[in-house]
């Protein structure tokens, strides 16, 4: 494993290194000051809720459409180049010929795309401090404690589905497309589909709401912490990443 | 239509389907169609390893057949199939393995199945992970503040003695608020569905769109036309044998006064009583009969008819205990005994004193090993200490009194500590909080090291132990004359004191480390403890009563649970600060993004 530090350092240097970093923490700066603009908005209307459940910090992030949307483009643009790129250009030959493993290469390559992930979340972190201090808004910290630990998780999640579509072809729009639509249906699709069984009171509308991506964040941003779901995020991430392995190792082979 | 409608016929034409897919992936050609030719010596002739190709498929098709077995029928169904499946693929993979060098399609049928067999079984070992968090890893962490997520101790005690189905029934009201507050009762009767989801199921039911359900439920509970609001339904048993009681959610939540300054107007404080109600409702539907207090009434108590928090009276603590499934009567002791089917009997805060036929009565009570409540706290002698006495108690001179620890400034108003580690279940689920102690005498356990306690022979069957404590910064103030307490080192004692212990009677006989102590006297050294004034202030001393009664009655569970409390924040912020919040940080934000790209293509550029 004393190579994936190296193979990491290389791919987010190659990453913050480029413009692209820049444009995306940018877009992503925009939409948190557009949540954080409609958070005040709310916050400023008078409150009268009954419990937690439907305190405005809770939808913070969590319930912004804008956030998801953003996400479900971000992470197979991020991801999309992590291994399709090294096939498409070549470089992939050399760094298996060098004595590394393919699960050095996937873990360094998904531990980059997950840094990645996580330096996007940073601007909606930052005007917390703000509205505590500068606002003297004394809002509870443990259910943006759970939020952080929830989306960390799911970005693990999300970026292992991406790296094993960036290993599966060397076509990084056929990656980038691929992992979107899986995103999707994690997110957009079993949100839906749990709000059509649940109107009609179906069996399954219980099963479809625990791996709804969008209820589980939304557990995790009221201030609740299912060990289930990390369970759950954290299988399907060493999942992934053992097929990722597995195509890498057939490429190989071939 | 009937055909295609049945799951099995999907199956297999779902596992057919799988099959020439495979096939035609690992033979690199479809039935029917000619593979590439394998001229190599070492090769095996093509009928055999199309054979072969196809036992593969067949072996990995069967071990996903296992793995559906074991969703749809349960793991025994699925292991002769994994045992086939697994078996298969091994055994071809052992004995094929020696053409890997000179047959290309066998050997992409060995590699393809070792990896598929891999990935079959690391998918195994999670999904088994994965149904062992479901099973045993249902606590989740309660990050919140008013613990919305958690239940207490009691709630789940009582869900799991539950022994028929209960079924709670949500019903929504008409109003703005109506809708907010049912969430908050539905998310509440999920924890209790979660607790124990073979016992409990929860319904919905929307009186606008569900009319036929809710005409039923109307006619099974009429009550239920009274909650405009919405509410609940708990229903206890099945059928016709199933008992009934609605709880209004107007009554589950006390909301705040009209706020009176700024600070009020930005801080929507509720208290959320939802836990403490279902669970009572629970525990006295499962008991099915009243069970009886006896106030002992006579000596210049408070009414308990009343229930104004301006007046003095005892209601609101009554219609607590009635709301918990009991039968509150009174009893005065110059003409009677406490009757029989009484279960305890409450000494109220007496102002004269008990004549000796009177003591003598509540005695013989206590004698046949019934528990009492008592609460005294009067600087008067109310001809009880005898009494006391048999449980290893005194009460002494003085009252309490806390500069520190005092509501508005009243330093005889003492707020005191329940103990943080309590060895009953009287103090358990209130460990640490404070109940408010109103002219409160210091408690002397005799015996016991505590002040004016040495000296005296205590009753061996009786244990004492002390649930409530005022704090180190409190004393025991003699002269009651003095419009200004002072401590006086020679005169007054210095504090902590105890003003509430819990006594229990171990039986002579049962000597032994599984010995059941007998709940005995619960004695709370301040006479208005349990006046509706100071209930009202403190909701603590409601939950500590209850819980007191609880333990009494030998039922821990029904003690009472503290209400939840939430406080809505509202943002205070001028147009100047808003544009501050916003603007600053975003500002900053850019600022650094920029900083950092620009830095970066310099660098890079040079």
């Amino acid at each position: 494993m004393r190579h994936v530090t190296a193979i990491l350092r290389r791919d987010l240097a190659n990453y913050f290194l480029s413009p692209t970093a820049y444009l995306i923490l940018l877009a992503f700066q925009a939409i948190a000051w557009l949540n954080f603009w409609e958070l005040v908005d709310i916050l400023t209307r008078r409150q009268v809720a009954f419990s937690t459940l439907n305190d405005p910090m809770n939808t913070y992030i969590s319930g912004s459409f804008a956030f998801w949307i953003a996400i479900m483009v971000a992470i197979p643009a991020l991801t999309m180049r992590l291994l399709a790129e090294e096939r498409r250009s070549g470089t992939i030959e050399s760094l298996l010929t060098a004595p590394v493993t393919e699960t050095e290469v996937v873990l360094a390559k998904w531990l980059a795309g997950v840094f990645m992930y996580l330096a996007l979340l940073l601007p909606f972190a930052i005007y917390l401090p703000f509205l505590r201090n500068l606002g003297r808004f004394d809002f509870e910290l443990g259910p943006l404690i759970s939020l952080a630990i929830g989306l960390t998780t799911l970005g693990m999640m999300f970026t292992s589905i991406g790296v094993f579509f960036s290993a599966v072809t060397k076509n990084q729009i056929v990656a980038a497309v691929s992992t979107f639509a899986v995103l999707f249906l994690l997110m957009l699709v079993t949100m839906m589909a749990y709000s059509y069984a649940a109107e009609r009171r179906l069996a399954w509308a219980e099963p479809l709401r625990f791996v709804a991506v969008f209820y589980q964040v939304h557990a995790f941003g009221t201030g609740r912490l299912d060990p289930r779901f990390l369970v759950l995020h954290l299988s399907a991430c060493i999942f992934m990443l053992y097929l990722s392995v597995k195509v890498l190792e057939s490429r190989r082979d071939q | 239509m009937n055909f295609l409608a049945r799951t099995e016929v999907w199956i297999v034409f779902l596992g057919l389907a799988a099959f020439l897919v495979l096939y035609w992936v690992i033979r690199g050609a479809p039935i029917g169609q000619s593979a590439e030719l394998e001229n190599d010596d070492e090769a095996p002739a093509k009928g055999y390893r199309d054979r072969v190709i196809a036992g593969v498929v067949v072996g990995l098709l069967l071990v996903a057949a296992g793995a559906y077995a074991a969703l749809a029928r349960g793991i025994l169904w699925s292991l002769p199939l994994f045992g086939i499946g697994f078996g298969t693929v091994l055994t071809l993979v052992a004995i094929n393995r020696r053409y890997r060098h000179g047959s290309p399609s066998l050997r992409r049928a060995v590699e393809f199945s070792q990896s598929a067999l891999n990935g079959a079984l690391l998918a195994g070992v999670l999904i088994v992970v994965n149904v062992v968090a479901f099973r045993y890893g249902g606590q989740t962490f309660d990050l919140t503040r008013e613990r919305a997520f958690s239940l207490s101790s009691q709630s789940i005690a009582a869900l799991r003695s539950l022994e028929r189905p209960v079924t709670l029934t949500i019903f929504f009201g008409q109003g703005a608020s109506a809708r907010p507050r049912v969430d908050r009762v539905r998310q509440l009767v999920e924890l209790y569905h979660d607790a124990n989801p073979g016992r409990i199921e929860v319904r919905d039911i929307d009186p606008f769109r569900d009319l036929g359900k809710y005409e039923e439920l109307l006619k099974a509970v009429p009550e239920v036309a009274l909650a405009q609001g919405g509410g609940l339904v708990v229903e206890y048993g099945e059928g016709e044998g199933a008992r009934r009681a609605v709880l209004r959610t107007a009554d589950l939540f006390e909301l705040p006064a009209a706020p009176r300054n700024e600070d009020e107007l930005n801080r929507y404080q509720t208290i959320f009583k939802g836990e403490d109600a279902v669970t009572a409702a629970l525990l006295r539907l499962r008991e099915g009969r009243r069970w009886k207090v006896a106030f002992v009434l006579g000596h210049g108590e408070s009414p308990l008819s009343e229930i104004s928090p301006q007046r003095a009276g005892l209601g609101l603590w009554r219609s607590r205990l009635e709301a918990i499934g009991a039968e509150v009567v009174e009893v005065n002791l110059v003409r009677q005994d406490v009757p029989d089917d009484v279960e305890i009997a409450v000494v109220a805060g007496p102002r004269t004193k008990f004549a000796a036929d009177e003591a003598a009565r509540l005695k013989r009570f206590s004698d046949r090993k019934k528990p009492l409540l008592v609460l005294l706290g009067t600087q008067d002698d109310v001809g009880l200490a005898d009494f006391l006495k048999g449980f290893n108690l005194a009460l002494g001179k003085g009252v309490v009194v806390d500069p520190r620890f005092n509501s508005r400034g009243v330093i005889s108003f003492v707020y005191a500590a329940i103990e943080s580690r309590p060895r009953q279940a009287i103090a358990l689920p209130l460990a640490g909080r404070r109940v408010l102690t109103p002219n409160a005498s210091p408690i002397t356990i005799l015996g016991s090291s505590s002040p004016g306690g040495k000296g005296e022979t205590p009753n061996p069957a009786i244990i004492v132990e002390p649930v409530v404590r005022t704090s180190g910064e409190s004393w025991v103030e003699t002269d009651l004359k003095t419009p200004r307490a002072v401590f006086d080192a020679g005169r007054d004692v210095k504090g902590p004191a105890i003003v509430a212990v819990a006594a229990y009677e171990i039986p002579a006989s049962e000597a032994g480390p599984n010995v059941q102590p007998i709940p005995r006297l619960v004695l709370i050294s301040s006479s208005p403890f349990l006046e509706n004034a100071f209930l009202e202030v403190e909701p603590t001393n409601l939950d500590l009563l209850n819980n007191a009664v609880g333990w009494l009655r030998g039922r821990p569970e029904s003690g009472g649970i503290a209400p939840k409390s939430h406080t809505a924040l509202t943002l205070s912020a001028d147009p100047t600060l808003r544009a501050r919040l916003i603007l600053v940080p975003t500002v900053l934000s850019f600022i650094l993004i920029l900083g950092l790209g620009a830095t970066t293509y310099l660098a890079r550029r040079a």
